[in-house]
C-alpha cells in the first residue's frame, strides 16, 4: 500500500515537472463589471475586466508608467500634431489583422455609445482630427498643445473595425462582438456572476500561462476570503484588513499588497460666508455667524490635530501610506519638498485660539462608508482626534449613492473624499479636485468644497497646455504646494491595495488596483 | 372560485400601482444616478448629455407616467447601468432565487413539521426539550453568522461543499435548473439551510404549540377511545387542525424567503435577484429596483391567493367566508 502511494506520488511529481502544464486560473472580483462592452461605462472594474480581452494603444504597467502596447511609439511632431506608430503583425481573436482602421473606428465609437452613463469621450476630446497615414501610422491633430495625450490614449481599449461596425452594446454582452487583441479570448458570461475566458495562444506579448481564466464576482469581503481558503477561487482582490492575519496563518494562501494611486483627503467648504444650517455651531449649540473654515488657521488646526501615523496603524490596520501631496509619491507633479503635516494638538489648539475659537466649536462631518475602505473607522478616529482640540464632531455617514449627488450640490461643509490619480500625473488630480469649478469646461468637476485660488487655476491650466516636461513638472509641483498650504483640501494618506492568492501563485500588485490574469504567475 | 381569483387580480393591480408609485418616489428621492455613475473627472456637459440619454432630465411626473405607460405593456424599461432590458436582467437571475427559495421552503416543511410534531407529543422528554432549545437558537442566531460558520466548517475546514455561486444546470423538458444536478444541490444546501434557519424554527414552535393544544381536545380523546391507531390520530385528525395556522404562516414565509434571500445571496455570492437588488441599489439603477419591488408584490399577492384557496381544502367553514 505504502509502495503504491509512493508510486502515485512519483507519477504525480513527474507529471508536474514536465513542460509546464497549462493550468486554469480563477479570479474573485469584488465588484461585477457593469457592462462588458469596453466603451459603455468608464469605471475601474470595467477597465480591469476589458484589459483581459482587449489592448489599449498605450498600456500602463503596474506602476502606472506608460508602455507600448498596440502603439509602439508616439511622438509630438509639432505643438498640435502627434505621430503614432502601430504594432505590426497583431491579430484579433477572429484572425483579422490589426491596422490603423481599427483605431480610427474606435475613436469614432468612443463618444457615440448609446445610453452610456459615462463614456470615454473625454480621453479624445482634444483630438480634432485622426488620419491614417498608412496601415500602421496615425497622425493626430489636437486643438492646442496636449501633453496628456499619450496618457489619455491609455484609458480605452481598441475594438475591431470589422466586428464593431454594426455591433451594439448588446452584441458585446452576448459575446459575439467581444473580439479583441488581448491576452484572453472571451468565451461566455453570466452577467454579474461569472465570466469565462481562454488563452489567446497568438498574443503579441507572448501567450499567458493560464489555459482558462474564470472571473467570479464575490462582493462580500469575508465571503471572498472564505472562497479563497476553500479553494473555490485562486486570486481575490480587496482583502479585508482583519482577515489578512487569518489568511497568512492558513498556510495555503499568500497576501500581496502595494500602494495605489488613490489619496484619501478632507474637503472643507471655503465658499459659504455663513456656515450651512447646523453644520457648524458654537459650544452652546447656537449657529456660528461666519463659516469657521474661511479662516486658514482653523483649517490648519484640523490638519495638525490628526495623528496620521496612528490613523494608518489603527483605523486601517496598516493599509495606508503617509502622504503630504494629493498624488502619491513618485507621481509626476508630486512635490517632495512638502512635509507630512506633523501631529501637533498643542499647536492646533493655539491656532484655534488665535482664530477666535479658544473653546473650539461643533461641526458635522459627512462621509460615505461603502466606497473608501475603512471609511467608518477613519471618520470615527478623526472625530476623536478633533474632540481633543475642542472641535466636537458629529459624524453623518450614508451610502455613496446618496452622498455623491449631495456632495456635488454643495450640501456638505466638511467631508471625506478620495481621488485616484489614474493618469499617473498631478494635472489630472489638481484639475479634478482643486481647480475652481467651471462646469461647462470640465474644470474642478469633483471640487466639492469649492476651493478657489486663481494662482492654482492659472498654473494648472498652463501645465495642461505645456509640452515641455520640465516646465510642466515645475508648474504642477508649485501648484501642489499652494493647494496644500491653503489647507482647504487636506490629504490624509494614500491607500494600499491588497490581494491574496493560493500559495503557489504570485500576484504583482497594481497601482491601478486592477485585478488581471496577466499579473498572476505560478510561483517559482 | 373564479370570481375570487378575478377580484384578487384587481386588488393586485391596485397594490402594484400603489407600490410602484411609492418605490418610484423613494428611489427618485435618493439621488441622481448619473452623478454616481459618471467618471470622477467627467465634465458637466458629459453628465448632462448622459442624463438626457437616460431621460433623467425630465420632470418627475413625466418620468413616472412614461414608466407606468410602459409597465402597462409589461415593459420594465432598460437598466441605466447596463442598458439591457430589465426583464432580461431579472429573468436571468430569477430561476436561481426560485431554486433557493424552494429548497429553503422544503427544508422548513420537511424539518419543521416532523420536529414540531415530536416536540408537541413529548414536551417533557429530553427529545422534545432539545428540539425546543435548538429552535430558540435558530431564532436568535443572526443568519449571516450561521451562513459564515457553515462556510467555515464545510467549505474551508472540511472542503466538502463549494462556498460560492450557483451550480451547473441541466435541462429537464423545457426547464433548465440546478435542481437537476448533483453540483446544483451541492451549491444549494448551505444557502438553503441558512435561509430557512429562522423559518424552520418558527414552524417547529408553531406545530409543537398547536399539537399540545389540539391533543387535549375532546375529539382527539374520542378518537383514541374509539381505538383508532395513534399514528392516525396524530397525523390525520390532530395535524389537520394544527395545519390551519401553519399554512398561513408557511405562505407568508414563502414570500419572505423569496424576498429575504438578499443576505443569503450576498454571503454565498449566489447570483439571484436579491443580489441583483443590492447591486442595483448601490448603482441607483432605478428601473431594476422598481421592477424588482413590483415583482415581489405580485409574488406576495399570488401566494396569499393560494393560501386562501388552500384554507378551503383544510377547513370547510372557510369555504363560506372566502366566497
Amino acid at each position: 500500500m505504502k509502495l503504491f502511494l509512493v508510486g502515485v506520488g512519483l507519477a504525480a511529481a513527474v507529471a508536474l515537472s514536465g513542460p509546464a502544464p497549462a493550468a486554469d486560473l480563477r479570479l474573485g472580483y469584488a465588484q461585477a463589471p457593469t457592462s462588458i462592452d469596453p466603451h459603455f461605462h468608464n469605471s475601474g472594474t470595467n477597465t480591469a475586466f476589458a484589459l483581459n480581452v482587449f489592448d489599449p494603444l498605450i498600456r500602463r504597467d503596474d506602476k502606472l508608467q506608460l508602455q507600448p502596447a498596440l502603439a509602439t511609439s508616439w511622438t509630438a511632431i509639432s505643438e498640435t500634431e502627434w505621430e503614432i506608430k502601430l504594432r505590426q503583425g497583431v491579430t484579433f481573436h477572429n484572425g483579422a489583422p490589426f491596422t490603423a482602421d481599427d483605431v480610427v473606428f474606435t475613436f469614432e465609437r468612443l463618444p457615440d455609445v448609446p445610453d452610456s452613463p459615462s463614456s470615454f469621450a473625454f480621453a479624445i476630446d482634444a483630438i480634432t482630427e485622426i488620419e491614417a497615414v498608412d496601415d500602421f501610422t496615425l497622425r493626430l491633430t489636437t486643438d492646442g498643445p496636449v501633453p496628456d495625450l499619450p496618457g489619455n490614449l491609455s484609458y480605452f481599449v481598441i475594438v475591431s473595425d470589422e466586428v464593431g461596425k454594426n455591433a451594439t452594446t448588446d452584441d458585446y454582452i452576448r459575446g459575439n462582438a467581444m473580439i479583441g487583441t488581448g491576452p484572453y479570448k472571451f468565451v461566455s458570461s453570466r452577467a454579474g456572476e461569472i465570466y469565462e475566458l481562454e488563452r489567446n495562444p497568438d498574443y503579441w506579448a507572448g501567450a499567458e500561462p493560464w489555459q482558462k481564466l474564470t472571473i467570479r464576482v464575490v462582493d462580500s469581503g469575508p465571503a471572498r476570503v472564505a472562497a479563497l481558503l476553500a479553494g473555490d477561487v485562486d486570486v481575490i482582490e480587496r482583502v479585508p484588513a482583519n482577515d489578512v492575519a487569518r489568511i497568512k496563518r492558513s498556510g495555503n494562501a499568500t497576501v500581496w499588497s502595494g500602494p495605489t494611486n488613490r489619496v484619501v483627503f478632507i474637503a472643507l467648504d471655503v465658499m459659504h460666508e455663513a456656515p450651512l444650517a447646523n453644520h457648524a455651531t458654537d459650544k452652546s449649540g447656537q449657529p456660528l455667524q461666519t463659516n469657521p473654515m474661511l479662516d486658514r488657521r482653523v483649517r490648519q488646526a484640523l490638519s495638525q490635530a490628526i495623528n496620521r501615523e496612528a490613523l494608518i496603524d489603527r483605523a486601517l490596520g496598516g493599509d495606508g501610506v503617509l502622504t503630504s501631496n494629493l498624488v502619491p509619491e513618485g507621481f509626476f507633479g508630486h512635490n517632495a519638498s512638502i512635509p507630512v503635516e506633523p501631529y501637533d494638538p498643542e499647536g492646533a489648539r493655539a491656532l484655534l485660539a488665535e482664530a477666535g475659537y479658544p473653546e473650539g466649536f461643533n461641526m458635522v462631518f459627512h462621509a460615505s462608508t461603502d466606497r473608501i475602505a475603512y471609511a467608518a473607522d477613519v471618520v470615527q478616529a478623526l472625530a476623536q482626534l478633533w474632540a481633543r482640540i475642542g472641535i466636537t464632531t458629529e459624524l453623518q455617514t450614508m451610502p455613496h449613492a446618496v452622498y455623491i449627488p449631495k456632495a456635488n450640490d454643495f450640501a456638505f461643509s466638511h467631508m471625506l473624499h478620495s481621488w485616484g490619480t489614474g493618469s499617473g500625473e498631478a494635472a489630472y488630480t489638481l484639475n479634478g479636485i482643486a481647480v475652481t469649478r467651471d462646469k461647462p469646461n470640465g474644470k474642478g468637476p469633483s471640487n466639492r468644497g469649492r476651493y478657489s485660488n486663481a494662482q492654482v487655476d492659472e498654473m494648472v491650466a498652463k501645465a495642461q497646455r505645456t509640452l515641455d516636461a520640465e516646465l510642466r513638472r515645475t508648474l504642477l509641483e508649485d501648484a501642489m504646494k499652494v493647494v496644500i498650504e491653503d489647507y482647504a483640501i487636506i490629504p490624509l494618506y494614500a491607500q494600499k491595495a491588497t490581494w491574496a492568492t493560493r500559495s503557489d501563485l504570485t500576484y504583482l500588485p497594481q497601482v491601478s488596483q486592477f485585478t488581471l490574469g496577466s499579473a498572476t504567475r505560478p510561483a517559482k | 372560485m373564479l370570481e375570487v381569483i378575478f377580484r384578487r387580480s384587481l386588488q393586485a393591480i391596485g397594490v402594484v400601482l400603489a407600490l410602484s408609485f411609492v418605490s418610484f418616489v423613494g428611489v427618485y428621492k435618493i439621488g441622481d444616478p448619473v452623478q454616481l455613475l459618471a467618471h470622477e473627472a467627467a465634465s458637466e456637459t458629459e453628465i448632462e448629455a448622459a442624463a438626457a440619454r437616460l431621460g433623467l432630465d425630465r420632470p418627475f411626473h413625466e418620468q413616472y407616467l412614461t414608466y407606468i405607460a410602459r409597465l402597462a405593456s409589461a415593459d420594465f424599461g432598460t437598466s441605466f447601468v447596463s442598458s439591457r432590458p430589465v426583464i432580461d436582467v431579472i429573468m436571468e437571475r430569477l430561476p436561481a432565487t426560485i431554486e433557493l427559495t424552494l429548497v429553503a421552503f422544503l427544508l422548513s416543511v420537511a424539518l419543521g413539521i416532523p420536529l414540531g410534531i415530536l416536540a408537541g407529543l413529548y414536551p417533557e422528554r429530553f427529545l422534545g426539550r432539545s428540539i425546543m432549545s435548538v429552535s430558540i437558537l435558530g431564532f436568535s442566531l443572526p443568519n449571516f453568522w450561521f451562513g459564515m460558520m457553515l462556510i467555515l466548517v464545510l467549505s474551508v475546514e472540511l472542503g466538502v461543499l463549494p462556498s460560492i455561486g450557483r451550480g451547473e444546470t441541466d435541462q429537464l423538458g423545457s426547464v433548465s435548473s440546478a435542481l437537476f444536478t448533483r453540483d446544483g444541490w451541492a451549491h444549494l444546501i448551505m444557502p438553503g439551510l441558512m435561509l430557512s434557519l429562522a423559518s424552520i424554527s418558527l414552524i417547529i414552535r408553531l406545530v409543537s404549540a398547536g399539537m399540545r393544544e389540539v391533543l387535549l381536545l375532546d375529539y382527539i380523546k374520542f378518537a383514541r377511545l374509539k381505538g383508532l391507531h395513534e399514528g392516525r390520530v396524530v397525523l390525520l385528525h390532530a395535524l389537520k387542525n394544527v395545519m390551519i395556522p401553519v399554512v398561513t404562516v408557511l405562505g407568508l414565509e414563502l414570500g419572505s424567503l423569496l424576498a429575504g434571500s438578499i443576505v443569503t445571496e450576498t454571503v454565498f455570492a449566489y447570483p439571484g435577484i436579491g443580489k441583483l437588488l443590492i447591486d442595483s441599489i448601490n448603482n441607483l439603477d432605478r428601473p431594476v429596483i422598481v421592477a424588482y419591488l413590483t415583482l415581489i408584490v405580485v409574488f406576495f399577492v399570488i401566494i396569499n391567493l393560494v393560501v386562501d384557496l388552500l384554507y378551503t381544502l383544510l377547513d370547510p367553514r372557510a369555504r363560506r367566508t372566502i366566497d
